[in-house]
């Protein structure tokens, strides 16, 4: 029984990870209506940026904080420069332009920094607190409070924001809300900015756990995606309940389920979007979409 | 006023064309079957590989091109048409021809079952699965090794050109691929120039909007998926025939994206559009790993990028619309109104 919690409890802290790289896609995906398969990719270069300041002798607190705001600018600056001028083409247009990125991000971080792995300092100390028979690491836990702090951020700043306010208008009726005087391209940039530095965090996150390589975040994007569209990719608490579902079955399959072996962990997620695309495609969270015709 | 005067000409022009577009048909064929008495072996293997990997960018152009259903998950497709007629050929010992028709099978099958899932799915979703298809390839074949030869990979026989064949093995299987692709190219040519290839277009144009018009749209799509999957399964067996080895590592999910950067390259729903694939697939990894491990992505991304940006319809389809334009403005000079429309 206290194995059985125990994995529920590292279910949740990987869930917790998967949960705020979601909330970069759910973020990106409502204010841009687009999935941006190269989120993952330049979370992991976000990371690179912290590793790099750090062997530059920035302490690694202020280290954590320029790189998020580097990762601001970068994720700005690709909405302005590469994203925008294909935004309103058809989807496939824009998920190879998003491909196009993701290789991109890759390669630029294997030409700074090279392919052999590096480590990044763990933002918590590694250390377990005992709460009788559980133990509970102390960075699963700084993981989930940020998390926690994130998703209570990101909800102030939309509902209760005049910024918050003019990108939920711009995501959701373009012409409209310029017609208003809301800057659109500016809060769009702003929206990509947001979610990659979103995704900046979770690379900070996974970055110690892991190590820091440019294809770190491979299967963590897959993860993060499958946490999206559980949740139904429109619904920022779809995105937080969906990568806690992911985490969880994640922690449960492996500890249940070892002939699946590591290697075929990742047909996990695959069975869950397709259980729930099937089920309900709009997702637990998400709203019906119409089409016009 | 135009259109009209478009259409009474039209006639005239139709026998013309058909005659000028057999005639590079046959060219083309006389040039390949010819190729290989004059070129230099290692360039005859080079081109064998086009084809192979042309007839693979085929399917996927079909399914992404012509559908506008985006699949990442064509190295999977690929890699299941390798090893069906590898497994094929050590168990039940058929001959390498009949072992590229089993994998052609196999992979209809596959590419339906996947397909008819799918056929819910536009854009996005899709794309997602397939990503995940796409990267449980590589686990999948280590997983099996028993069969697969695991990491290692597995030796495979080339087929043995019979008797009567002396120019070589490698001339010998150079001409099997030209066989299949001729044929494949020759096939989707025609099921894409009639009626079907409209209804295609109704699908990637709207879902609702095509059935409304009364084309079964999620017949149409798990179709498509099937063939488009089995040409990924005929191309893969034949690469792996011509290299005469199979392993994991030549099915990562890169290739699913070389596959869709190239047919990107080469024109998004036009059937050359998968022979410039083909030649993209072949020369542009080994030129641009000359350039350093990390920089081929970036050929490979920024390429796909610019090519969105600059030349959306790639460069056969970009040719098409040129020819396209200027065929328009000589008929209008001919018409004598001295204004095109357009």
């Amino acid at each position: 029984m206290v194995y059985f919690f125990q994995q529920l409890v590292n279910g949740i802290g990987d869930g917790a990870i998967y949960a705020s790289l979601g909330l970069a896609l759910v973020l990106i995906y409502r204010t841009t209506n687009i999935a941006n398969f190269a989120q993952g990719e330049m979370a992991t270069f976000s990371a690179y940026i912290a590793w790099q300041l750090i062997d530059w002798g920035v302490p690694f607190g202020i280290a954590f904080v320029l790189a998020v705001v580097a990762s601001i600018a970068i994720g700005a600056l690709t909405y302005l420069l590469i994203v925008r001028p294909v935004q309103h083409k058809d989807e496939l247009t824009i998920i190879i332009v998003t491909l196009g990125l993701f290789l991109v991000f890759n390669s630029l971080s294997g030409s700074f920094w090279g392919f052999l792995q590096l480590s990044l300092p763990a933002p918590f100390p590694d250390k377990n607190l005992v709460f009788g028979a559980l133990r509970v690491n102390v960075e699963l836990l700084g993981t989930i409070v940020i998390l926690v702090a994130i998703s209570v951020g990101m909800f102030v700043l939309f509902q209760h924001t005049r910024i918050g306010t003019a990108l939920r208008a711009s995501a959701s009726n373009a012409t409209s809300a310029m017609l208003v005087g809301v800057p659109f391209t500016a809060m769009m940039a702003l929206g990509w900015g947001l979610a990659a530095g979103l995704g900046a965090v979770s690379g900070l996150l996974v970055a110690p756990k892991l190590t820091l390589d440019p294809n770190m975040m491979g299967s963590i994007i897959i993860y993060a995606f499958a946490a999206a569209v559980v949740g139904g990719l429109t619904s920022y608490r779809g995105a937080v309940v969906g990568g806690a579902i992911v985490g969880l079955s994640q922690a449960l399959s492996m500890a249940y389920l070892p002939w699946l072996g590591s290697d075929l962990q990742i047909l996990l997620p695959l069975l869950l979007i397709v259980a729930v695309l099937i089920a309900k495609p709009e997702g637990l969270f998400g709203g019906t979409v119409m089409v016009r015709v | 006023m135009n259109s009209v005067e478009m259409t009474l000409e039209q006639p005239a022009r139709s026998v013309a064309l058909p005659v000028a577009k057999a005639l590079t048909g046959l060219a083309m064929v006389v040039a390949l079957l010819g190729f290989p008495l004059v070129a230099p072996g290692y360039q005859t293997f080079q081109l064998t590989g086009v084809m192979a990997y042309a007839v693979a960018a085929l399917g996927l152009n079909l399914i992404t091109g012509y559908v506008g259903q985006v699949s990442l998950g064509h190295n999977a497709f690929f890699a299941l048409g390798s090893y069906a007629a590898v497994l094929a050929k050590l168990s039940l010992g058929t001959d390498s021809f009949v072992s590229v028709l089993i994998a052609a099978l196999v992979t209809f099958v596959a590419g339906v079952l996947v397909g008819y899932p799918a056929k819910r799915l536009r854009g996005l979703y899709l794309a997602l699965i397939t990503l995940i298809l796409a990267v449980s390839v590589v686990p999948l074949i280590k997983q099996f090794k028993a069969y697969t030869g695991g990491a290692a990979g597995l030796l495979v026989d080339k087929p043995m050109p019979p008797a009567w064949f002396t120019l070589g093995q490698d001339i010998w299987i150079y001409y099997i691929v030209l066989a299949f692709t001729v044929v494949a190219f020759w096939l989707i040519r025609n099921f894409v120039g009639g009626s079907v290839g409209r209804a295609l277009a109704g699908v990637r144009e709207g879902d609702l909007a095509a059935s409304s018009m009364g084309i079964n749209v999620n017949r149409l799509k798990v179709v498509i998926f099937g063939v488009g999957a089995m040409l990924a399964g005929v191309g893969g067996a034949l690469a792996t025939f011509t290299i005469g080895f199979i392993g994991p590592d030549s099915f990562t999910m890169m290739l699913s994206i070389g596959f869709l950067a190239a047919i990107v390259v080469g024109g998004l729903g036009t059937i050359w559009g998968a022979l410039v694939a083909g030649l993209f697939l072949q020369y542009v990894p080994s030129y641009a790993s000359d350039l350093g491990q990390a920089l081929a992505g970036a050929v490979y991304g920024g390429l796909l990028i610019i090519c969105m940006f600059l030349m959306p319809k790639g460069i056969v389809g970009s040719l098409i619309q040129f020819a396209q334009h200027r065929r328009e403005a000589r008929r209008a000079a001919a018409a004598g109104t001295g204004r095109v429309t357009r």
